[in-house]
């Protein structure tokens, strides 16, 4: 899986943190606290080329939930 | 290097690359002093009403007078410019807002010119490569007050870096140029007085456009030198000769003219003038010369030199601002500025206390104590869930949880306003009561209103109440997280007394009785 690995890369550079992987959520990452989850959200939009709403930031909160996102953002397009 | 950053907005990811600590938002008086360097980062805040923004923008200069009376007088202070990120005036004629940045701005550049510790940042370079509507991200500030662009985050990075080090750079002394292809177009020996390109015509109004660059650089103090492997006789006679050209002899303290190895030309130059190889910029079109010359001096600084003649004025700023910009700190800079008594700012500002106290008066805060109702137990629970840094016990509840403690517990949220707006309630504080004793269950505050001390006439405001129903002692705690030590004294400089205190956890109580409690009703406004 391409995007999965994709965005385990993207997590590990934005939360400056190796330990990132599939299972990762914010209630377990130590280093997900809201700037980092802000860096995360840029770099996402612009590696993927894709933008996010809002209300989709608000929910994305684990890596489950934002593989799950940017695949229904492709399969749209 | 430790940073120390007062800003108004969320601008940490802009400065990821430093080791950084950040004010609250708008708070300049928290500042701790153990810091290398200061930046004052104040973002232009996109609001809709002209006549707040410029009340605010007013207010920029107090704030700035305040920090410069706080921190260290020889640690390096580095405001930034205030640059509009939007346009948002209703009426199109308005120019307000334009004048009161353009009066803030002058203002920084007045403070740099009369303190050397104090480096201005002209924001405005970094913002000149972008439109003005691409400028601000209005998601991004919708969804978490960021009033720049994320999506220009590496290239503020990487301009930031460069600004800092032209700050940090010692500035060089001496400049060594080669003349041939350097100086003007062709090889003198070669070509002829007549031949070489120097004057109206392209290559040879490059090089004399470089020529009347190198003659600014000169008036600011650089001092020239000449290296040059030609015949003495024949240099001397162009420059006798040739009217286009414009750095003639007398511009240069010294003329190395003759056949020599470079480096040992330089090494003389650097012995006669008594300074340093490492204050020294060598010019050369020619690679190879550049590279002997680097090999055998390696403190010389020797710069690329362009291939084409037209790119000479990029070449020139280049070597400006890396290595000739007054944008400049020495060691002797640093140390001359502790001598500098002329700190008007600083003296203005030397009885602290009652500056501070002055500067918040002027803010005209009005606090509002709102009991626990219906409508508010919401706000209260949210407040709990999402307060983290000024929290003294960090539990969280739900709006039940709240709702049950009504019963037995003094429920108080704090309304705060300013002449800048309403910020909502921001402080909530749940005192339980029992026998005779009052158990400060929560005391919090929104980041928003620290700064202000608020959290002090909040706190005597509920001892006072607590006085007066009555009760004789208060007992209060603060639990550690990894959020909330700037809380850990609170509860001491208030005259609790300490009953036990570990790493984790430091109890408190206080007699009622023993203790009086005076608003300073001159400062805020308590309804």
């Amino acid at each position: 899986m391409k995007i999965k690995k994709k965005i385990i890369s993207i997590m590990r550079s934005s939360f400056s943190d190796q330990n990132i992987d599939e299972n990762s959520t914010y209630d377990n990452t130590d280093s997900w606290d809201s700037m980092n989850f802000l860096l995360l959200v840029v770099n996402l939009e612009s590696k993927f080329g894709i933008e996010f709403q809002p209300e989709e930031i608000a929910d994305l909160n684990s890596f489950k939930s934002i593989f799950n996102s940017i695949l229904n953002k492709s399969d749209k397009s | 290097m430790k940073y120390y950053i007062f800003r108004n907005s969320t601008v940490e990811l802009f400065f990821n690359n430093l080791e950084a600590t950040y004010s609250d938002y708008g708070d300049v008086l928290n500042c701790e002093q153990n810091h290398d360097r200061y930046i004052f980062f104040y973002n232009f805040l996109n609001k809709t009403n002209v006549d707040l923004i410029i009340s605010e923008i007013k207010s920029y200069r107090e704030m700035i007078d305040l920090i410069l009376s706080n921190i260290p007088e020889n640690k390096l202070f580095i405001p930034f410019t205030l640059e509009r990120t939007s346009k948002l005036n209703f009426d199109n004629s308005d120019n307000r807002i334009d004048k009161a940045i353009f009066d803030f701005n002058n203002y920084l550049y007045r403070l740099e010119s009369e303190n050397s510790n104090i480096k201005t940042i002209k924001l405005q370079d970094f913002y000149d490569k972008f439109p003005l509507n691409d400028r601000i991200n209005w998601k991004y500030y919708f969804i978490s007050k960021m009033e720049m662009n994320p999506t220009h985050l590496s290239s503020f990075n990487t301009w930031f870096t460069n600004q800092i080090r032209s700050i940090e750079l010692k500035r060089k002394k001496c400049l060594v140029l080669d003349l041939d292809n350097t100086l003007w177009g062709g090889v003198l020996g070669e070509d002829g007085v007549d031949g070489i390109q120097i004057g109206n015509t392209y290559p040879g109004n490059a090089f004399l456009f470089f020529q009347q660059a190198i003659l600014e650089l000169k008036k600011q103090g650089v001092l020239l030198t000449v290296c040059s492997k030609n015949n003495e006789d024949d240099v001397f006679d162009l420059w006798n000769k040739h009217s286009d050209i414009l750095l003639k002899k007398k511009d240069f303290v010294i003329c190395k003219i003759n056949w020599n190895d470079k480096a040992a030309n330089i090494l003389e130059i650097s012995k006669e003038l008594n300074i340093g190889l490492d204050s020294i910029v060598f010019v050369d079109d020619n690679p190879t010369e550049r590279e002997l010359v680097k090999k055998s001096l390696p403190e010389l600084t020797v710069p690329d030199f362009p291939q084409e003649p037209y790119l000479l004025p990029q070449f020139y700023n280049e070597i400006l601002t890396d290595f000739f910009s007054v944008h400049s700190l020495t060691e002797e800079d640093l140390n001359k500025s502790t001598q500098y008594i002329n700190n008007f700012s600083r003296k203005k500002f030397k009885n602290n206390f009652n500056d501070i106290n002055k500067f918040i008066s002027e803010l005209e805060i009005v606090l509002s104590i709102e009991e626990v109702n219906d409508s508010n137990i919401s706000r209260f629970a949210q407040m709990t869930q999402k307060t983290n840094q000024f929290n003294l016990t960090t539990k969280r509840y739900t709006d039940s949880d709240i709702n049950s403690f009504r019963e037995n517990s003094l429920i108080y949220g704090l309304r705060v306003k300013d002449k800048f707006g309403d910020n909502g309630i921001t402080a909530l504080a749940i005192i339980s009561i029992e026998d005779n004793n009052a158990y400060i269950d929560s005391f919090l505050l929104s980041c928003r209103i620290l700064g202000k001390r608020i959290e002090f006439e909040f706190m005597k405001y509920i001892l006072l109440k607590l006085k007066k129903m009555g009760l004789k002692k208060v007992y209060a705690k603060y639990i550690k997280t990894n959020k909330n030590i700037q809380t850990i004294n609170f509860y001491d400089k208030l005259d609790f007394k300490i009953s036990l205190s570990s790493n984790e956890l430091k109890e408190y109580f206080l007699n009622l009785d023993e203790n009086s409690f005076k608003l300073s009703s001159n400062i805020y406004k308590i309804l």
